[in-house]
């Protein structure tokens, strides 16, 4: 009788620590933290360049858009729009917005406007992108297109990656995401220990989708392998392009236009505010980089790419295990 | 009369715990195609970050084999059967898995949620066959370690990425029919992945064809 109850009383104990483990088990996996850290975005839309020629229609638009909805999430939002987002204008308001952000916070640098092929190292990326057969004008480095962008002075007056990413790196925090809808943003993208399957320039097909599978990268298995052991001491941002390297972002046509499809906005910069509302696929109330990224890829390739099969372009992600949250939904 | 609804179930079960299964202990152990499945979670970590917990599943085939029994019977070299004892095990897997996204720590910072498939080879120890208590059935035990290759998904991205990874199992075999075995297993893996570690253990239960 008293072994029975020593069993007894020993299988209630451990069912009970069995039945803990499982709750905090559970609990871990389901119940989100509370976000504590401070959180800044700057936006940057330029739809207003000099002279007539090349004036965009939404770039501001999407800035503001993406900015109130940020500000009603508690980030501290700045626009930078038209004349004032010059290279030096962008550069100084990295430094300055973010000047105050705690090691924990998250900074968000969101940009809209132009974006184009420069003649910038134009070797190596040829050797990393190959060269595009239907586009005529330079094909070299990406670079975003401020305000007062000047192709005559070597293309200084662009954004390199390798420039925007060094602003970055003076900032004092590694929780950075950085969001670009432009032409050729893709280029602006830094590799990380991941290979990305989606290809630069988008065809329909079962190799560029984001639903690949792993299996075609089994040709690159030891260069993976290799970029898996290299060891970064800070985390990389995590940026999300709305184009790849060697295509183009669309926009909506102007809303007295016939043609006006109802967007208002960059196509892609559209299904990201969508994001906001469709995109928290596990239902925990934020929706993360992957997330927003995965909904709007998505819903530009089910709607956009397949009404304009000849304007198509699929947005890329970077980044390894790390992830952030963009939207808090709470 | 009222009647137990539970009776039925546990005379089942009393019957599949008692019911005589002639002498014979575990025929081969390690020996068999095997395929199964289980949960899983992964304590994921990279240096920068706090630790976070993804839950997962895996599925999985293999093919398990005898490297040599520990000892032999003097009958065994005159072509008799294998003495119940100790032996030399190993195995080949191909696994798929996927693990979901942890929850988001205070600053916003979460691990993403990846699935992907690789290959692992094992090499371990079976213990003699033993019959289960309660149950009757033939059984033995089986620890095994070794590494293997993973190729991966982010979920929802088109980022691939390979990483290695040193592999274990610990087995519970029942032998339920000729040719058929029953395995409980707890697999464990400790993989170097995009500059983080991931420590995943879980549980499964296969189906060996003997």
């Amino acid at each position: 009788m008293k072994i029975r109850a020593r069993i007894a009383g020993f299988s209630r104990s451990a069912g009970l620590i069995g039945l803990g483990l499982v709750v905090c088990l559970a609990a871990s996996c389901s119940l989100p933290g509370k976000l504590t850290g401070e959180r800044y975005a700057l936006l940057i839309g330029i739809s207003q360049y000099p002279g007539l020629d090349n004036d965009l229609t939404y770039p501001v638009a999407d800035a503001q858009d993406l900015g109130s909805e940020l500000a009603n999430q508690a980030w501290n939002t700045l626009v930078l729009k038209d004349a004032s987002a010059t290279k030096e204008g962008i550069k100084s308001a990295i430094k300055s917005h973010f000047a105050s952000i705690p090691k924990d916070g998250t900074a968000l640098i969101y940009y809209a406007g132009h974006g184009t092929l420069s003649n910038l190292n134009a070797a190596a990326y040829q050797t990393k992108y190959g060269t595009l057969s239907t586009y005529t004008g330079d094909i070299g480095e990406a670079v975003l297109v401020p305000y007062d962008f000047d192709n005559s002075a070597n293309w200084t007056g662009g954004i390199t990656s390798d420039e925007l990413y060094s602003w970055i790196k003076e900032l004092n925090t590694e929780n950075v995401i950085v969001i670009l809808d432009s032409c050729f943003s893709g280029g602006l993208v830094k590799t990380s220990d991941a290979y990305d399957t989606i290809a630069a320039e988008f065809t329909v097909g079962p190799t560029n989708t984001s639903y690949v599978l792993p299996i075609v990268a089994i040709a690159d298995f030891t260069d993976l392998l290799a970029k898996n052991a290299e060891k970064n001491q800070k985390l990389a941002p995590i940026t999300i392009s709305a184009a790849g390297s060697e295509e183009s972002s669309y926009e909506d046509f102007p809303v007295n236009d016939p043609q006006y499809l109802g967007y208002g906005n960059g196509i892609f910069t559209y299904y990201l505010l969508e994001s906001i509302k469709n995109g928290d696929s596990n239902g925990d109330g934020f929706v993360t980089c992957t997330e927003a990224y995965t909904y709007s890829a998505r819903a530009l390739n089910n709607t956009w790419n397949k009404k304009f099969p000849y304007s198509k372009f699929y947005p890329h992600i970077t980044g390894g295990l790390r992830d952030l949250v963009l939207f808090d939904l709470h | 009369m009222r009647q137990n609804p539970v009776a039925p179930l546990l005379c089942c079960v009393l019957s599949l715990c008692f019911a005589p299964n002639g002498g014979r202990l575990f025929a081969s152990p390690g020996k068999g195609l095997d395929v199964g499945g289980g949960a899983l979670f992964s304590l994921t970590s990279l240096p920068q970050l706090e630790t976070g917990l993804q839950p997962g599943w895996n599925a999985n085939i293999g093919l398990g084999f005898t490297l040599l029994p520990w000892n032999k019977s003097k009958n065994d070299n005159e072509g008799g059967r294998t003495e119940n004892s100790f032996s030399f095990i190993g195995r080949v897997q191909l696994d798929i898995f996927g693990l979901g996204a942890s929850a988001p720590q205070s600053d916003g910072n979460l691990y993403r949620a990846w699935q992907g498939g690789g290959l692992g080879m094992l090499f371990g120890a079976a213990s003699p066959g033993f019959r289960m208590p309660l149950l009757g059935l033939p059984a033995r035990l089986g620890i095994e370690a070794g590494g293997g290759l993973r190729l991966t998904k982010y979920s929802g991205t088109g980022l691939v990425s390979a990483h290695p990874a040193v592999l274990g199992r610990m087995t519970l075999d029942m032998e339920i029919g000729d040719p058929l075995a029953l395995e409980l297993f707890l697999p464990f893996e400790w993989a170097w992945k995009s500059g983080g570690q991931a420590i995943i253990v879980g549980l499964g239960l296969s189906l060996r064809v003997l």
